[in-house]
């Protein structure tokens, strides 16, 4: 009997980080800490692309590319690999930083930052305001009356 | 091989497609206590699976809930051949049809828009007016729960039943605008709910109309039409996609072939077939429906069925403004509405005219996706500042354009592409006219001179949206003469006396509106005035 125990993670730790240092420099902190970088997401819920199948495919490709020692190295560098890779892979680069944005602009950290309601729009809802409706009055005192037919 | 089950079973009136016409004209028709049937293709939507529900909303509105069938994919879906057309059709097939996922914008057409010939001399006079269909739009209004305000200068006196919903932030700088340069606007009749109303509440204002309401403030059929209908013992099966209606030896219809959910293909027998499942898909059936009697498909003497499909092209001018709008709060497409530009002048080279439609921002999510790829948001450290000068801050003004119709654009039956039950797909082919082109860009132009007066400090501008095919008009019209039209003033087939249509496509020109609330009313006229024939319908 295997002693292995399963796991549907699909990252080990040297990939792992890769993955929190790509989505840093996608989405870094705001320097007043009020939004939280990337990193900080959820990995798993981040390879959950339930649009393209082949996500996990992509997401590998990009760590091969980056390469292993990406997450050690400085800020300037990890921008400059990842602007490589969006050049030299476009449409992996899109769905990478598409999904990034997806996962990300859906945490409660990030919508309470971004000053918007938490969690889905419903049951919770917007207030909005009636506006001014004495904004009408200059079209009503200047009228122009539909086309007779 | 056909469920003889079903082939002595006759019903009085059959009707293909519960969507906006399907539902009204089902609702009104009951009343008779004939025994009316409804086939479906689509299923009932529960409002819980609606994106609202679940965090990741935005990303759902680009998939399962898409408004393009081809994305969207589902099996109750038809794929569609765009392939030689700038707009590519969108639509929901389900109960409630389009209602489901539009944007509940809700105005009338004018009355010039049924005498085009007579006033501008372009394409052709409808057989009714906007009279005699003024008191099905009002009772539409109060079937359907509309929200606006009395008193526009541009329409004849009318009286929506409920207040108009919130025009926010985002409508007072627009309108701030408009009232610089001296120009129309008004607050835009919704079919959205701004107050409780018979047992539906209100609009929460949740944002994103065009992935399904969870609460129930936008009215799609399915919620107002449909549960009185099937009350007053309409009976609505799902599922059941119609491939072709069949024909006696008289050369009248007597039913339709439909698959089932199950794909078995079964036969329904009728004494009057209704046609609801608008502009593109009831062109398909009808093209489908060949015998030696009708081989170039039924009700298709004129050789119009099919031909002179209209849209509606639409573009945008975003303005970004530097005092947040709060705008991706409030329902998205209703806001303001300008016919500033509605009517001909001759002088800005085009005829006829569009509307000005204001519209709301995005959610987080596709705001900085469309701020990647129009390259205004980078990722990288610069995000956020980017982000946050546009999230929030931009109001947009569409641009929606009066389509002449063209006989050479057209739905056919796609020669290789079928759907899940085999039956023909519809292929487009569209060619956007030069008066619709110079249109679009005189609007944008316009638009632009809005925002500036409103005092955006920046401004974009979209042409043509490829994805913009809600509206999909005119190819089965109606008209007094057989040889020019395919259905009669009121939406009897000229050829086929118990065949009607009661969709878009009866549309003679296309307006510069958003066509619910007119397809609506015209299946009210279509039911008043059969139920006012009864007697001597096939006559």
């Amino acid at each position: 009997m295997s002693e292995i125990i399963g796991t549907d993670h699909p990252f080990n730790d040297a990939q792992r980080a890769i993955v929190v240092a790509l989505l840093d420099t996608l989405i870094p902190p705001s320097d007043d800490r009020r939004l939280p970088g990337a990193g900080k997401l959820d990995l798993l819920a981040f390879m959950d692309n339930a649009l393209n199948p082949d996500f996990e495919g992509i997401v590998h490709d990009a760590i091969k590319t980056l390469g292993e020692d990406f997450a050690g190295t400085s800020p300037a560098e990890r921008e400059a690999r990842v602007t490589a890779f969006s050049t030299t892979h476009p449409e992996a680069f899109s769905q990478l930083y598409m999904q990034a944005l997806a996962v990300y602009y859906r945490q409660d950290a990030v919508l309470r930052g971004i000053g918007s309601g938490e969690g889905p729009p419903f049951p919770r809802g917007n207030e909005v305001a009636e506006g001014d409706m004495t904004l009408l009055d200059p079209v009503i005192a200047n009228p122009k009356p539909y086309r007779p037919a | 091989m056909t469920d003889s089950s079903k082939t002595d079973d006759i019903v009085d009136v059959l009707i293909i497609g519960a969507g906006a016409a399907g539902g009204a004209f089902a609702w009104s028709m009951a009343d008779t206590r004939m025994r009316i049937v409804c086939l479906e293709q689509g299923d009932w939507m529960s409002p819980s699976e609606y994106p609202t529900n679940r965090a990741d909303w935005e990303v759902l509105g680009h998939g399962p809930f898409s408004i393009d069938p081809n994305v969207r994919g589902r099996d109750t879906d038809y794929p569609i051949n765009n392939d030689e057309s700038p707009i590519s059709v969108v639509n929901f097939n389900g109960v409630g049809g389009g209602t489901v996922l539009y944007a509940a914008h809700f105005p009338r057409l004018h009355p010039s828009d049924f005498r085009v010939q007579s006033l501008d001399g372009v394409a052709a006079d409808w057989p009714i007016d906007y009279d005699t269909l003024d008191p099905f739009f009002a009772q539409n209004d109060q079937m359907m729960g509309v929200s606006g305000l009395a008193g526009d200068p541009m329409y004849p006196p009318k009286q929506p039943p409920l207040p108009p919903i919130p025009m926010g932030l985002v409508g007072e700088a627009v309108a701030r605008g408009y009232n610089r340069l001296g120009w129309h606007w008004w607050p835009s009749d919704s079919a959205i709910i701004s107050r409780p109303y018979e047992g539906r509440d209100r609009c929460l204002n949740l944002g994103p109309c065009l992935s399904g309401c969870s609460q129930g403030g936008k009215s799609s059929t399915d919620i107002t039409y449909w549960p009185e209908a099937i009350r007053a013992g309409v009976e609505l099966r799902t599922r059941c996609r119609v491939r072709e209606i069949t024909v006696n030896a008289e050369g009248m219809a007597d039913g339709v072939i439909y698959y089932d959910e199950d794909g078995n293909e079964c036969h329904q027998r009728a004494e009057v077939v209704v046609l609801a499942c608008n502009g593109i898909g009831t062109p398909r059936i009808l093209l489908n429906s060949r015998s030696t009697a009708f081989p170039d498909g039924l009700a298709n003497s004129s050789g119009l069925v099919g031909k002179n499909l209209m849209f509606h092209p639409v573009g945008f001018v975003q303005g970004v403004f530097e005092e947040q709008l709060d705008s991706h709060k409030g329902p998205a497409g209703c806001c303001i509405l300008s016919k500033e530009f509605y009517e001909t002048d001759t002088s800005r080279g085009f005829v006829r005219g569009y509307n000005m439609q204001i519209t709301r921002g995005s959610g987080p999510f596709n705001t900085a996706a469309q701020g990647f790829a129009t390259g205004r948001i980078p990722w990288g450290k610069d995000h956020h500042a980017a982000f946050a000068r546009y999230f929030d801050h931009v109001a947009n003004i569409g641009i929606l354009c009066e389509d002449l119709p063209e006989e050479h654009n057209t739905v056919t039956l796609d020669p290789e592409l079928v759907d899940a039950d085999g039956i023909p797909a519809p292929k487009i082919t569209y060619t956007m006219s030069e008066n619709s082109q110079r249109m679009l860009e005189h609007g944008l132009d316009r638009a632009e001179e809005v925002m500036q007066a409103a005092g955006a400090i920046e401004i974009n501008r979209s042409g043509l949206v490829r994805q913009s095919g809600w509206h999909n008009l005119g190819t089965a019209r109606m008209g007094n003469d057989p040889s020019t039209s395919v259905v009669n003033a009121w939406g009897r087939s000229h050829d086929v006396r118990n065949l009607f249509v009661i969709d878009g496509s009866v549309f003679v020109t296309s307006g510069g509106l958003n066509p619910t609330s007119t397809i609506q009313a015209l299946a009210l006229y279509i039911a008043d005035a059969m139920k006012k024939n009864l007697a001597n319908l096939f006559d």
